[in-house]
């Protein structure tokens, strides 16, 4: 049985925080990325019967961005970086981040970050809410910086994930109709759907790795001395 | 094409979910693309809508109920649960 991740939910309250987890569990979804502190998490799990990933987004412009990724890392399941430029994907990368969360659209990232982002074994997540949120008049701007973003992904091969990001019930989408939402900019079935399905599981299994001891590809930490 | 309703603040009628699913294809797709989609209300009940559409722009449809998410002052959300070539095939996963 395929196994459909939603990686990026944010509720803005714990209301908000079970509706999201009962829907997506309505939706089809076995795994959650959720924005959450570390008190609730397990009670949601047991509440929801979905697999909960403890998530948390960094501002990519923070001064000691390093220092932030190595202090969280055991802590939570996924960190991500919020960038809005390319200079923000710059420095997460040099940081180490391998999760990139882009939010400057109407902006694309330049074509050399998609190769950095290959290079580096990053992923660049964009949340489909940001879609939903814009006007009709802006909505062309961001559909052309979509499909520009898909374009030079495909070019370089860089992995791109489609999220919801989530902050109410109603923002949520069930995987298909997720992965639909960029067909609008141009972009063909295939590459939505791996961007919406195949890649946010292929994440997953890096982070189940990284659990049993795999800090890179075929690199395992046997013990420490 | 059967479209679910998970969740909506308030009771919105078949009809109208239909009306701003044709207005969504419009606003994506043009004209042109709502005239090739081929889209039509076959049935609807209190948490189901069946549609017909071109197989061709079946992800486009799809993608249009993606999008339909006000209604009005309402909120909505709809998921395409079936897609298959015939109603009988659609009306045997509803049950």
């Amino acid at each position: 049985m395929r196994r459909y991740i939603d990686l990026h939910v944010k509720p803005n309250d714990e209301k908000a925080m079970h509706s999201i987890l009962e829907t997506a569990s309505k939706l089809g979804y076995s795994i959650v990325g959720l924005v959450v502190d570390d008190a609730t998490y397990r009670l949601m799990e047991e509440c929801s019967g979905l697999k909960i990933l403890r998530r948390v987004d960094v501002d990519a412009k923070l001064a000691d961005l390093h220092r932030y990724r190595v202090k969280l890392y055991r802590k939570y399941d996924i960190i991500s970086a919020i960038c809005r430029d390319s200079t923000d994907i710059r420095r997460a990368l040099k940081s180490g981040f391998n999760l990139l969360c882009f939010k400057g659209l109407p902006q694309a990232p330049k074509i050399t970050d998609f190769s950095l982002i290959k290079g580096n074994e990053a992923y660049l997540e964009l949340d489909v809410c940001d879609l939903l949120s814009f006007g009709r008049d802006e909505r062309v701007a961001i559909f052309r910086a979509v499909a520009r973003i898909f374009r030079y992904a495909l070019r370089k091969k860089a992995k791109l994930i489609i999220a919801s990001g989530a902050t109410d019930a109603y923002k949520l989408r069930a995987p298909l109709d997720l992965a639909s939402m960029v067909i609008p900019a141009g972009v063909s079935w295939d590459e939505a759907l791996t961007a919406a399905v195949h890649n946010p599981y292929s994440f997953f299994l890096k982070i189940v790795k990284k659990d049993h001891g795999y800090i890179r590809e075929g690199v395992k930490v046997t013990g420490r001395w | 094409m059967l479209i679910e309703i998970v969740k909506g603040n308030v009771h919105i009628d078949g009809k109208r979910i239909f009306s701003a699913l044709k207005d969504n294809i419009a606003e994506f797709y043009g004209e042109y693309g709502l005239s090739l989609s081929d889209v039509h209300l076959i049935e609807y009940g209190d948490k189901y809508l069946v549609v017909s559409c071109d197989h061709r722009m079946a992800q486009q449809v799809r993608s249009a109920v993606a999008y339909t998410d006000r209604i009005g002052d309402a909120n909505i959300l709809l998921r395409v649960s079936s897609v298959s070539g015939t109603i009988r095939r659609l009306r045997m996963r509803m049950e």
